[in-house]
């Protein structure tokens, strides 16, 4: 096709597609009548090609698949038709969705036929202990017996390792389908709704959670009974989500449409029966109003998913009143909505009006706890409406329950006082007795040494075995806290057990690592860290006030010591932290002697090194550089031995090395320190490679860069620092990308950007270095609005700043002299320049300036002097 | 974050050249780590379109209703830009990893799927789509903005500057003229 034909045959095909089929040859005939032939031909080859799938191959365009054609023999739906999946013959495929594929069955062993429906998830669980959960859940499930539930019937994994489920075959229709089909007035909707309720509320007794009600979940059979599908299989579900690190909840891609989903759900909160409560609300506001609960604009993900978040509901009442909704908002069941059309919708308003608002505002509260406490709770107000007795979610007030009572006896109105006091009495017992069978319920469910060997296994053999895997750090959280909080709900009962206060020492600690460890990948959150090693100090000292030569306690002490002294020490409070870490190293020292395992002897090498590390940042380098000879020579002594953990022990020989080299460098010796990071790299670099699955090793080569760059910066070879930056830049971007809440991770992405930014300053690109820069400052600030706010932050900033002052000074003396942008540019670099000079004099007068960063506010001293200069020098005129 | 976002696209939409350059990177780079995160498999949902890709960028970077509706639709703009170099760069490696020899990951859970409509190549449509701009500059950007971007014609139209008459009709034969080039190419 030329460019010169196609604005004509543009013209032509347009004309012919806004017409119908049958119109086109003759419109053809007559506006290429007087045209060359191969424009008729063109126009009816693309005429050809948009019936063919022109109109919406952008539409179905998969951004997923490899670029190359996929073989379009095979139609992959039909693969698993005639196959045996278990002991069932599969014999028609019966749906698909964002999960897998539906299956109709048929047992095939000939013992009995039976009818069952096979769901086949569409992602393998590839994790052992993943793989255990599943058939733990699957148990659980089996075990729902209730007339309104779809039994699970079996479950398993496929020859192909995928995972299915075997349920009950239920032939009915969808719960709003029947509703409409069968012209439900509101009292039957009701009624059969509330049979849903007694299904969800035997599961909830039972401590399963549906997470995914909706109408299609929910199949009426010919007999009017309603069966839920599906229960806690979207948990499962969940459970392979472990393997990426994110709860899907989390993001609004985990979804395939929010409609029903909780804010709760929405934002990732903790799932919960309330979270069930909540989506029987949606569905209850939709079979009674044929609306959705929500005013939308349209209907993307995110767009419902903010109006879940943040919307208030439009009462029920006033949406039947409503018109026709937005086309593009979700609209499942309208047969109310078209008796509304008939005029009947002011008697359904009328009917709506009070109790069901209320109810069913009541069960979408944002937050969980104001809605129902129980489904039953819930059944039982739809009840009470139907009975005409008072709900609960009304506000009782004397106004309304007289209001009750009048209507409903009418005349009897003498004996208002009597009945309104039995109502009241009658409340009280619900309420007492509701709270007696929750707590026997829970006192019988804690079964003492299986909720504690639960907690440990959650947070020792879960959370240990999902440690290093990229994107781990929310599920770890997660594990942590439950764990802690089943301990918790222990240690009152079990005060004075130590084996058992033991256990949650080490729960404190634990989480005190997720939340907050500063060197290890952790949530940021420094306080709450410190906190939790606090606790578990506490705990650990008291237990060993009654057996102080308990080893395992002492060295278990010694790691607490040094944690906090890892806290301390990344507040900048060096003092306190030179304490802990010389408590620590004296345990360890005192047991030296009965050191055999590897392990414990690296831990010793650990404690040597903090020592230095401390004395360092507090300025004593020759002290500093001993404890570090000494923590190297422990290392390299077990590194030659090669001992099991090789990797482990190289890795933190490489860390002893680092801390060596950083000495080296303060002390002036920029060769031997340069020699020394590279030794680092080295080390680093083989053992990344060897572990390429191992995020903390990617994390310590990423760091090993970035230091390199920082000691080539101080020897002036820019080019080679920019290099290294941008090794360090481009690891740690892939770190983060793989684990977006891996804090730390972040932060060296500012920091590697902010050197590379800075190494383009120097090397004469300002421009490009202060768009890096800029960049860079970008990621502080979001981490400090994050919440993640420390000296390592506010240094960023103050380093920031200085190449943002440092970026514009170059500018400045590079623009025509005497011109206003000269001075706008000196005027820009002093503002940075003093903007960085306040934040280093706060962090000093906190003590929080590291060893390394010490002389930054002198050389920025002088940079200000040098504007300051060159401004003087400037014409008056010109400056601001 | 979100401010600084919202203040370059203000610049943006006043052209000041400097916050579009500052603001480039800092779209491509939350693109393409949303764009990794679905591409690899990390996210549940394949079938994932770009313009979703993109309105997610958008509600994490600018996360704010009170933005001026030209910076909305010029972030969607210059996003759908990023978008389509995002998947292009993505579409080239999967390439390269499998001419290297290397294993493409091509597991079972994805041939469950596959939709019955003709599968297309992505850099097929990103040549194709090259080739349209030689004929015509403007229609290569309407396809650009609506595929990758996500707006509507409305939207296309003030964003251009152009009738939605003319985007429409642009729109229309351009999909015909790209289905034709793409099937085109798959089949030699």
């Amino acid at each position: 096709m030329s460019q010169s034909s196609w604005p004509l045959v543009r013209e032509i095909l347009y004309g012919a597609l806004e017409l119908a089929p049958h119109e086109r040859s003759c419109y053809l005939d007559e506006s290429c009548a007087s045209q060359p032939a191969s424009i008729r031909a063109e126009v009816e080859t693309l005429l050809a090609s948009y019936e063919r799938g022109g109109d919406d191959f952008l539409r179905t365009l998969d951004l997923g698949r490899p670029p190359v054609p996929l073989p379009e023999s095979e139609p992959a739906v039909c693969r698993w038709i005639g196959r045996r999946i278990g002991p069932y013959q599969v014999t028609e495929q019966v749906g698909r969705g964002g999960m897998g594929i539906v299956l109709r069955a048929i047992r095939a062993d000939g013992q009995f036929e039976q009818e069952a429906a096979i769901k086949i998830i569409r992602a393998p669980l590839t994790l052992d202990f993943l793989l255990e959960r599943f058939r733990h859940e699957r148990q659980i499930l089996a075990a729902l017996d209730h007339p309104n539930i779809a039994r699970l019937l079996d479950g398993g994994t496929t020859e192909d390792g995928l995972p299915y489920f075997v349920m009950e075959y239920i032939d009915g229709q969808p719960l709003d389908a029947y509703c409409d089909a069968h012209h439900l007035s509101l009292r039957e909707r009701l009624q059969l709704f509330r049979a849903v309720c007694s299904a969800i509320q035997y599961a909830h007794q039972r401590l399963v959670v549906h997470r995914d009600i909706k109408p299609g979940n929910i199949l009426v059979t010919a007999s009017g009974a309603p069966k839920l599908l599906d229960f806690g299989i979207a948990k499962i579900l969940d459970a392979k989500v472990l393997k990426s690190g994110e709860e899907p909840e989390a993001t609004l891609a985990g979804m395939a449409t929010p409609t029903y989903a909780s804010p709760e759900q929405i934002r990732g909160g903790a799932i919960t029966t309330a979270t069930d409560i909540y989506s029987l609300g949606v569905l209850l506001y939709e079979l009674l109003t044929g609306k959705w609960p929500y005013h939308v604009a349209g209907s993307l993900p995110h767009e419902i998913a903010r109006a879940v978040c943040e919307a208030e509901p439009e009462k029920p009442s006033h949406a039947v009143t409503r018109p026709v909704p937005p086309a593009a908002a979700p609209a499942p069941s309208n047969a109310l909505r078209a008796g509304a059309a008939l005029g009947q919708s002011e008697k359904l308003r009328r009917q709506l009006t009070g109790d069901l608002d209320n109810i069913i505002l009541r069960t979408l509260s944002k937050e969980p706890e104001r809605r129902y406490a129980t489904v039953q709770q819930l059944a039982e107000d739809i009840h009470r409406h139907l009975e005409g007795l008072p709900v609960i979610a009304r506000r009782a007030t004397l106004s309304y329950r007289t209001e009750k009572f009048v209507k409903r006896h009418k005349v009897k109105v003498v004996a208002a006082a009597f009945v309104l006091l039995a109502l009241l009495l009658g409340f009280a017992a619900t309420f007492h007795e509701a709270r007696i069978a929750e707590t026997e319920r829970a006192r019988a469910e804690k079964g003492f040494d299986d909720v504690r060997q639960l907690a440990n296994t959650l947070i020792f053999d879960i959370g240990g075995a999902i440690r290093d895997l990229p994107g781990s750090t929310p599920a770890r959280q997660l594990l942590a806290k439950n764990a802690l909080h089943y301990l918790d709900s222990l240690a009152g009962e079990a005060g004075g057990n130590p084996s058992l206060e033991r256990d949650l020492a080490s729960a404190y600690e634990r989480l005190g690592d997720v939340q907050g460890h500063p060197r290890r990948a952790s949530l940021g959150n420094l306080i709450g860290a410190l906190a939790d090693y606090r606790k578990a100090l506490g705990i650990r000292e008291s237990l060993l006030a009654n057996e102080p030569h308990n080893t395992r306690l002492l060295r278990e002490l010694a790691r607490n010591y040094s944690k906090i002294e890892f806290c301390l020490d990344a507040k900048g409070d060096f003092r306190e932290a030179l304490g802990q870490a010389r408590k620590a190293l004296k345990i360890d020292q005192s047991l030296a002697g009965k050191l055999s395992d590897p392990k414990d002897i690296d831990e010793l090498a650990g404690n040597y090194q903090e020592v230095g590390w401390v004395l360092q940042e507090s300025g004593d380098l020759a002290d500093s550089l001993d404890n570090y000879r000494k923590a190297a020579a422990i290392r390299e002594k077990l590194v030659a031995e090669g001992p099991g953990n090789d990797t482990e022990f190289r890795s933190h020989l490489a860390g002893t090395y680092g801390s060596m080299s950083e000495v080296l460098l303060l002390e002036g010796d920029f060769t031997e320190a340069i020699g020394m990071q590279r030794r680092v790299v080295g080390i680093m670099r083989a053992l990344s490679g060897a572990n390429p699955n191992n995020a903390t090793l990617r994390e310590h080569l990423a760091e090993a860069y970035y230091y390199l760059g920082q000691w080539l910066e101080r020897s002036h070879d820019a080019a080679g620092a920019l290099k290294s930056y941008q090794q360090a830049f481009a690891t740690f971007q892939d770190i983060s990308f793989a684990d977006p809440h891996n804090v730390l991770a972040r932060r060296f992405v500012g920091f590697s950007l902010l050197g590379a930014g800075g190494m383009q300053v120097e090397s004469g690109n300002p421009r490009k270095g202060l768009a890096r820069v800029t960049r860079a400052l970008a990621i502080f600030e979001a981490l400090r609005l994050h919440g993640s706010d420390n000296e390592y932050i506010q240094s960023g900033f103050a380093d920031s700043y200085y190449w943002l002052g440092r970026a514009h000074a170059k500018l400045a003396s590079r623009s025509t002299p005497s011109s206003t942008a000269r001075t706008v540019q000196w005027h820009e670099a002093l503002g940075w320049y003093k903007k960085s000079l306040a934040v280093w004099t706060e962090l000093a007068a906190r003590h929080a300036v590291a060893s390394i960063d010490r002389q930054k506010p002198g050389e920025i001293r002088e940079e200000i002097a040098s504007c300051d200069r060159n401004l003087a020098q400037l014409p008056v005129t010109a400056s601001r | 974050m979100p401010d600084r976002i919202t203040q370059l696209l203000e610049g943006c939409s006043q052209r000041d050249s400097q916050a579009a350059a500052d603001l480039l990177p800092l779209v491509y780079d939350e693109l393409r780590g949303l764009a990794h995160s679905y591409l690899a498999g990390e996210r549940r949902d394949h079938t994932l379109q770009a313009t979703a890709l993109v309105h997610e960028a958008y509600l994490r970077l600018v996360k704010q209703e009170d933005v001026h509706w030209q910076s909305r639709a010029h972030f969607f703009a210059i996003a759908a830009q990023l978008m389509r170099r995002v998947l292009v760069d993505y579409a080239r490696s999967r390439l390269r990893e499998k001419r290297g020899g290397g294993a493409v990951k091509i597991s079972l859970s994805e041939t469950l799927d596959i939709p019955q409509k003709t599968v297309i190549d992505f850099l097929a449509l990103d040549e194709a789509l090259d080739g349209l701009a030689k004929l015509d500059l403007r229609q290569s950007q309407i396809v650009e903005i609506r595929f990758f971007g996500g707006l509507s014609i409305q939207e296309t139209a003030e964003t251009l500057a152009l009738s939605p008459a003319t985007v429409k009709r642009d729109w229309v034969t351009a999909k015909a003229w790209l289905f034709h080039e793409i099937t085109r190419s798959t089949r030699s």
